[in-house]
């Protein structure tokens, strides 16, 4: 499992990222924020007797408790003959340790609420690996046991040879998993602007990671896993005194052994002495062009939280003007400012753009010009008013968040604030900072600052992706960019002036239960709404609109389908989706639009505050979409990506099987690459169009906030428009089935990386009905997930991340099925397949056993008590079609259900589901397998 | 004209110097010499007996064992008395004076004689002593024009009059003589029979400089065109410092400040200016701008003033004083110019400049006694308003203005000192008219800007209040004050960046201005930042803790951050301080 700092643009962050935390654990100068700095006023900082870090946050409200341990090696520790160790040895930490069996572990979380792989997971970057524990009650046995696995991560792991070798499978599965199309371009891309070594991930290559033993897996741990190069950090309601004698007892006898090592520096990137360029072949999509600038970082800098957020003030200036420059070019999907990478001597600033092919150049001119133009000029007042607004408004919504978060999402911020060696600030402290550095900032001094990242004079190293055009081309290019006249800079976008009519009048107000509502307007809206205390700050909207999804012909369910999940980036009249970002960019917020059976549903997480503003650009959308020409341009990009990733990516490619095999006319053809291509945006406006104009309304605010505003709200936005006609229903469409399958495997072949294979298998069934039905199938999923990843991960070693899952709702008329997919090299995907079906043979053959059983339960009625909490359930709820009694009871219901469930009723549930034969659909590469040779 | 009456009038002329507005002083000059004297009788009359009469005195006492002639005698004694009368020893001066008149017993040294009395502060013996000489020499032209030169001196002109008007009819062309004859008449007031005089000399001597300046002196006020043009003829034939002095105010009179400049540049020697010259000159160099300038010449006018003038020379110089900040040395020649002259309207004037800050209330005394002393000059009415508002009577003050503004219906000042009066009285929408005309008539007055902004403000008019503020910002005329208005319209209007860039820049005019620190205050609290918001709100109490409304916030912000305790007890001390506040709760 990794993750954390590596990610498609690697390049452009890791050396910021881990230099400071490397920085603050290799020197032993900084194990935190200075004195002098602000920090969280809760957040308790302290080191055990054997030099291991603590950071413990009491959180009054969070039920949980959350460790994290982040050792500071990863794969910048690695050379070139055990690249992939890092990761090696993380994935050993879940095998045989000193205090727990192979598997075991997993057990015993799970046991006490913690989902492996969810609430239980590690992650290893390029300088550090960090092991995650979320703990769902502060039970003192599970968070002892917990704390005794961490410590036997840090000195009591045993490298098992039969261990190592099953994992070994599991770690080569996972790279192959991580392998995607564009790798190659990526790496290139890097090496040019920035250095080879900044491609390292964590991942490996096959001949190392094959000819890694347990010895060395055990030296690499015994040289890097020390506790003064990690630190742990715990939050939830807790006493910080007593958790820290906690950590004491239990990790603090974790000794280093010899001195302490220093992970190797790797040279800051040379800058050119005059402009050079790069001609990468497309392999992305979109193709991305490159213009960097390395410059000399000044000898005194030091970090300064305060100079960061200036910067970030800077980037959000100059980007949206380049946003604005691309929204204006049809064929520049998308113009930014990156910047800088930091290295110990040198940073590196990048413009990148996307593009459609043939645009590379322009993409990059365009750029030039704008950032010329920048420099020229210099910002207004007002953009730099947008961009501190905008940063306001971040730490306005981490004041809302954080007042509701997790203790795991606030371990998380932890370890992203120590990774960054940031100082790790309440909310009111950021604003606090984010005051200071408005104060006084000026137009000229940001230029200064622009100047400094991206001197004019500083020759440029330059790539374009794209065909027909060569290096000598691109520099001449830009050489002839940088004395070109300066180009004016497109004008902000005009402010949206809301006006939706005269407020709506209420017509009745029923009582549903204690604090929710049901109100009927006059012109036909019905508003839902439930005051909660479960997210201070945030309040769900959702809209549920228009005719059902089955009232719509096949041809017309697909358009639908398509205009919806467009609609937030189709913009309205006047205002292009690019535009709309900017006029909203303070909030950095918005909504998501889909087509259900029961209408066109619109839903959004609003702040408290904004929920007026917010509900005004939704109403905008409803009232008049835009679906302009800007749009196509998307589309395009769109249906190519569907298609590449349809193409190159064997679960896509599986998906894109199975869908267009099953349900060839509707949800298939709702998700297939082809429509997309074939798709216009008048034609999506026109198939929304009866959702948005005809049909009943309704509105359902769910959270922190009154009813009376909530009527207010309804009044002023949809309650304010005119009564809508009734939908006229055409023949309903058939609700979706399996027929269609066929009787032998759906094979495909996929043109992606060599070695990757891919596999769903579908066992179908009717819908189910009863209760305990549904709580025995749930059970039975994760039961055969289970299964699945023993066999085929654990016990083989050929998967990295097999999953079962159930597709289709549980309360809609169509057929459902319970699927597992599987991601082996392909030349174990036959092999990997019967294993699967043997793992659902099992439970056709036997009750799942008691302990496996209670098991899979444990953690579903952990997951159903954290549904009571969420707002977000209980507005799907409110909202959904079925009556407010049933639904409201139904998590109840299930938990009841789920309380007597018995491995007979699984059995019995299992017995002729998994008897009859599963469609399968794999996807194979096109070239034979090249195994360990990739 | 021979050697001796040469000397003589010198004499007279440098005698005369000593009574100001007497005589010409361009014709005061040293002794010139036909027949060449010894050369320590020559020192003695090279010397100066005004500037450095030590010297001269020194000088002359050498000057009289050399002197081989009885009228170089008497001439030095001559020169001997004026340098004792500069030195303020009068006694021995009249005793110099009387040793020439014994040696060289002439109408002309009896005249001196007299005018040196005159001078000692003695006017009755003055007269004595000259009707003395006329029994003895009753014809004698010299003797009669400084008899009417001393009874005008003592305000008894008219008595003077009847012989010199005859001593006209006799000489007609005497300059000397028509000037004595007009000084007389104007002392009477009788300005007609001046003017017709003084226009038939001109007539006769049409490039008489010293008729012309005369005649220019007397229009300076009414008709300065024509004093300029009277001084262009005067200077053509004689450039003195004197007539530089007299253009240079005649030239402000009638609009060419530059032409002024030029004037007041010209003049050499302040010394040699008559106290009228002084007066208009450094008038003249105040309206020019140049402050300096004008207290050099209030200086030499204080210098050069006989006690009869000496009042009004002080006010002059304290109310320059003002102006240059330094109200010390102000206080003292104003309080001084009042005893000297309780009729003083200018030194009252400005004693109640002085005093508007830091006792309004005394400001108003002072300013109604000056108005009583001089009702047509609208400067003590206005400082009456002025007084009245400073001293929080703004009924008072707002009436002063409004009656103001009938006499003088486009002056911006009174206009912007009303508008700013009805928004204290609450009366907002009065004063858009007064405050709309000052901006109208003076456009690029920042304290008008101001003023309308406020107004306008007040009047929920905000983007022309900002326009206002704006425009005094572009002009660097920014106030602490404009700067807090516009922070409190932007943080109105949500623009809180922009509030916080107003109060950033109003505190770096007034760093500890406790009202930007609170609105700094209030406007972080509205964005959401509490902890900065404590941090100013503190400031501006721990300057001025009875701020309710900085109280109020704090105790907003104190909630927020979870300090329940101290929130409360801010409310109640806002509460108590400003009542209304309870209502915000």
């Amino acid at each position: 499992m990794f993750g954390a700092c590596v990610g498609r643009f690697v390049g452009q962050f890791w050396a910021k990222c881990v230099l400071a935390g490397w920085i603050a654990l290799s020197a032993g100068s900084c194990a935190g924020p200075s004195s002098a700095q602000d920090e969280h006023p809760d957040l308790v900082r302290g080191e055990l007797s054997n030099g291991l870090a603590y950071m413990i946050l009491p959180m009054a409200d969070a039920d949980g408790v959350s460790f994290r341990l982040m050792v500071q090696v990863g794969s910048q520790a690695e050379d070139a003959d055990n690249r992939g160790v890092a990761h090696f040895v993380e994935h050993m930490a879940f095998r045989s340790t000193r205090s727990f069996a192979d598997g075991e572990i997993d057990q015993v979380m799970a046991q006490a609420g913690a989902a492996s792989g969810w609430d239980h997971n590690a992650f290893t970057g390029r300088w550090t690996t960090t092991y995650h524990l979320d703990l769902p009650t502060r039970e003192t046995a599970n968070m002892a046991r917990g704390l005794d696995w961490l410590r036997d991560v840090g000195d009591g792991q045993l490298f098992r040879p039969e261990e190592v070798a099953a994992e070994r499978g599991v770690v080569l599965a996972e790279r192959l998993d991580r392998l995607r199309s564009g790798d190659a371009t990526d790496e290139q891309e890097t090496s040019f602007h920035f250095r080879p070594e900044d491609n390292l991930t964590p991942a490996g290559s096959v001949a190392t990671l094959n000819a890694l033993t347990p010895d060395d897996l055990r030296a690499f741990h015994a040289k890097w896993y020390r506790p003064d190069r990690s630190v742990i950090i715990v939050t939830g309601k807790l006493d910080a005194d007593d958790m820290a004698a906690e950590l004491e007892r239990r990790l603090g006898g974790w000794a280093g052994a010899g001195a302490r090592p220093r992970i190797p520096t790797t040279p800051a990137p040379e800058p050119p002495k005059t402009p050079v360029a790069l001609v990468l072949t497309p392999g992305r999509l979109p193709a991305q062009s490159l213009a960097c600038r390395n410059t000399p970082v000044a000898e005194d800098e030091v970090y300064d939280p305060a100079d960061e957020l200036r910067e970030t003030l800077l980037l959000s200036i100059v980007n949206q003007r380049l946003s604005r420059a691309a929204a204006a070019t049809p064929g520049i999907y998308y113009l930014g400012f990156e910047g800088p990478n930091w290295y110990e001597t040198r940073q590196v600033a990048c413009a990148r753009a996307t593009h459609a092919p043939q645009r590379g150049l322009e993409g990059l001119r365009l750029a030039q010009a704008t950032l010329r133009s920048f420099a020229a000029e210099g910002p207004t007042q007002a953009e730099i008013d947008a961009a501190v607004a905008s940063q306001r408004a971040y730490a306005r919504g981490a004041l809302t968040s954080y007042a509701s978060a997790t203790a795991a999402e606030m371990a998380d911020e932890l370890i992203r604030h120590e990774e960054y060696g940031r100082p790790f600030l309440a909310p009111h402290q950021t604003m606090r900072q984010i005051s200071r550095v408005a104060s006084g900032l000026t137009p000229e001094a940001l230029v200064a600052d622009f100047e400094a990242l991206w001197p004019e004079a500083t020759p440029p190293t330059l790539s374009v992706e794209d065909t027909g055009v060569s290096a000598p081309a691109v520099t001449a290019s830009w050489r002839a960019g940088a004395v070109a006249p300066l180009t004016a800079s497109f004008p902000p976008p005009e402010p949206l002036i809301y006006d939706f009519g005269p407020e709506g009048r209420v017509v009745r107000r029923e009582v549903l239960a204690q604090g929710v509502v049901r109100v009927t307007f006059a012109n036909g809206l019905v508003l839902k709404h439930m005051a909660t205390e479960n997210a201070p700050g945030f309040v769900q909207i959702r809209i549920r609109m228009g005719p059902g999804g089955r009232e719509l012909s096949p041809e017309a369910f697909v358009l639908a389908s398509a205009a919806a999940a467009v609609l937030p980036a189709a913009g309205v009249e006047g205002r292009s989706f690019g535009a709309l970002q900017e006029l909203n960019a303070e909030w950095d917020w918005d909504f998501e639009a889909s087509l259900s059976e029961a209408g066109l549903v619109v839903s959004a997480q609003s702040f408290a505050s904004q929920t007026p503003a917010h509900m005004a650009v939704i109403m905008t959308h409803l009232i008049t979409p835009g679906f302009d020409a800007e749009l196509a341009d998307s589309l395009a990009l769109l249906a190519a990506s569907l298609e590449q990733e349809a193409r190159l990516n064997p679960v896509e490619a599986v998906e894109t099987a199975f869908a267009r095999a099953i349900w060839p006319d509707t949800a298939g053809a709702a998700a297939d690459p082809d429509t997309y291509r074939r798709l216009d945006p008048a034609d999506l406006k026109a198939a929304l169009t009866p959702f948005l104009t005809t049909g009943p309304v309704e509105l359902t605010l769910v959270g922190d906030i009154s009813e009376d505003d909530a009527i207010l709200l309804a009044a002023r936005s949809l309650g304010a428009r005119p009564a809508r006609p009734p939908h006229r229903p055409g023949p309903e469409r058939p609700p979706l089935d399996y027929s269609a399958a066929p009787p032998r495997p759906i094979e495909v072949t996929h043109q992606g990386p060599a070695g990757r294979s891919a596999a769903h298998l579908y066992w179908t069934r009717p819908a189910i009905g009863p209760i305990e039905a549904r709580a025995a199938a749930m059970v039975l999923t994760a039961l055969l997930e289970t299964a699945v990843v023993e066999g085929t991960r654990r016990r083989q070693g050929r998967t990295y991340s097999p999953t079962a899952q159930l597709d289709g709702s549980l309360t809609e008329p169509h057929d459902i099925a319970l699927y597992v997919e599987v991601t082996p090299e392909a030349r174990r995907l036959d092999d990997v397949i019967e294993t699967v079906r043997q793992a659902a043979a099992g439970f056709v053959a036997a009750p799942p056993a008691a302990e496996a059983f209670e098991l899979a339960r444990r953690p579903l009625l952990t997951q159903l008590d954290a549904l009571r909490g969420s707002d977000l359930y209980w507005a799907k709820a409110l909202g959904g079609p079925a009556d407010w009694d049933t639904q409201r009871k139904e998590l109840d219901r299930l938990g009841q259900a789920l309380a007597k469930l018995t491995p007979a009723d699984v059995h019995a549930l299992a017995r002729p589901w998994l008897s009859t034969p599963p469609i399968i659909v794999l996807a194979r590469p096109t070239a034979a397998p090249l195994g360990d040779a990739q | 004209m021979n050697l001796r009456r040469l000397k003589i009038r010198s004499a007279l002329a440098a005698s005369a110097l000593l009574f100001g507005f007497a005589a010409s002083p361009a014709a005061a000059q040293a002794p010139a010499a036909e027949d060449p004297a010894p050369p320590q009788v020559q020192a003695c009359w090279d010397s100066d007996p005004k500037s450095a009469p030590d010297a001269t005195l020194a000088l002359c006492r050498t000057a009289l064992l050399a002197a081989e002639t009885d009228e170089a005698r008497a001439m030095v004694h001559l020169w001997t008395a004026i340098a004792l009368i500069e030195n303020g020893d009068n006694d021995a001066a009249i005793a110099a004076a009387d040793q020439a008149g014994a040696i060289l017993p002439l109408a002309d040294i009896r005249s001196a004689q007299a005018l040196t009395r005159l001078h000692a502060g003695r006017p009755d013996e003055a007269l004595a002593s000259v009707e003395a000489a006329l029994r003895q020499d009753p014809q004698a032209i010299e003797l009669r024009r400084t008899r009417a030169q001393i009874l005008t001196a003592m305000g008894r002109g008219a008595e003077g009059i009847e012989d010199l008007e005859r001593l006209h009819r006799e000489l007609p062309d005497d300059v000397e003589l028509t000037l004595n004859l007009v000084a007389a008449l104007d002392s009477q007031g009788q300005t007609r029979r001046r003017d017709q005089i003084l226009n038939r000399a001109i007539t006769r001597a049409p490039e008489a400089a010293d008729l012309l300046v005369e005649r220019a002196l007397l229009l300076m006020l009414t008709r300065p065109e024509r004093s300029v043009t009277d001084l262009d003829v005067a200077i053509a034939q004689a450039p003195t410092d004197e007539a530089y002095a007299l253009r240079s105010f005649a030239r402000i009179a009638a609009g060419d400040v530059e032409g002024a400049k030029r004037d007041l540049a010209a003049i050499g020697d302040l010394a040699t200016l008559s106290v009228p010259a002084l007066v208009y000159a450094s008038f003249a160099a105040e309206t020019a701008g140049d402050l300096d300038g004008a207290l050099a010449l209030a200086e030499q006018l204080v210098e050069s003033a006989n006690p009869t003038d000496l009042g009004t020379s002080l006010a002059r110089r304290g109310t320059l004083l003002i102006q240059l900040d330094d109200l010390e040395r102000a206080k003292a020649d104003l309080e001084r110019a009042v005893i000297l002259d309780p009729e003083e309207a200018i030194a009252w004037g400005g004693l109640g400049a002085l005093a508007l800050e830091t006792d309004p209330a005394q400001a108003v005394v002072f300013y109604r006694r000056a108005r009583a002393l001089d009702p047509d000059d609208a400067n003590f009415e206005f400082g009456v308003a002025e007084a009245l508002f400073w001293s929080g009577d703004y009924p008072g003050a707002a009436a002063g203005y409004a009656s103001l503004l009938k006499r003088y219906p486009d002056d911006a000042e009174m206009h912007a000192s009303l508008a700013a009066t009805l928004v204290r009285l609450e009366r907002v929408q009065d004063a858009e008219r007064p405050s709309a005309r000052a901006v109208a008539l003076a456009p690029d007055n920042p304290e008008y800007m101001l003023i309308r902004g406020e107004v306008l403000y007040m009047l929920g008019e905000e983007s022309g209040a900002l326009e206002q503020m704006d425009r005094l910002a572009a002009a660097g005329a920014d106030t602490a004050y404009s700067r807090y208005v516009a922070a409190v319209i932007r943080r109105g209007q949500a623009d809180y960046e922009a509030a916080l860039r107003e109060t950033d820049a109003g505190l770096a005019l007034a760093p500890d201005d406790a009202d930007l620190m609170e609105e700094k205050g209030g406007v972080y609290y509205m964005l959401d930042d509490p902890l900065s918001a404590l941090e100013w709100l503190d400031k501006a109490l721990a300057i001025n803790p009875k701020l309710p409304g900085a109280l109020f916030v704090r105790g907003l912000v104190r909630a927020e951050l979870g300090d329940a305790e101290g929130a409360a007890a801010d409310q109640a001390a806002a509460v108590a301080l400003d009542p209304t506040l309870a209502d915000e709760s």
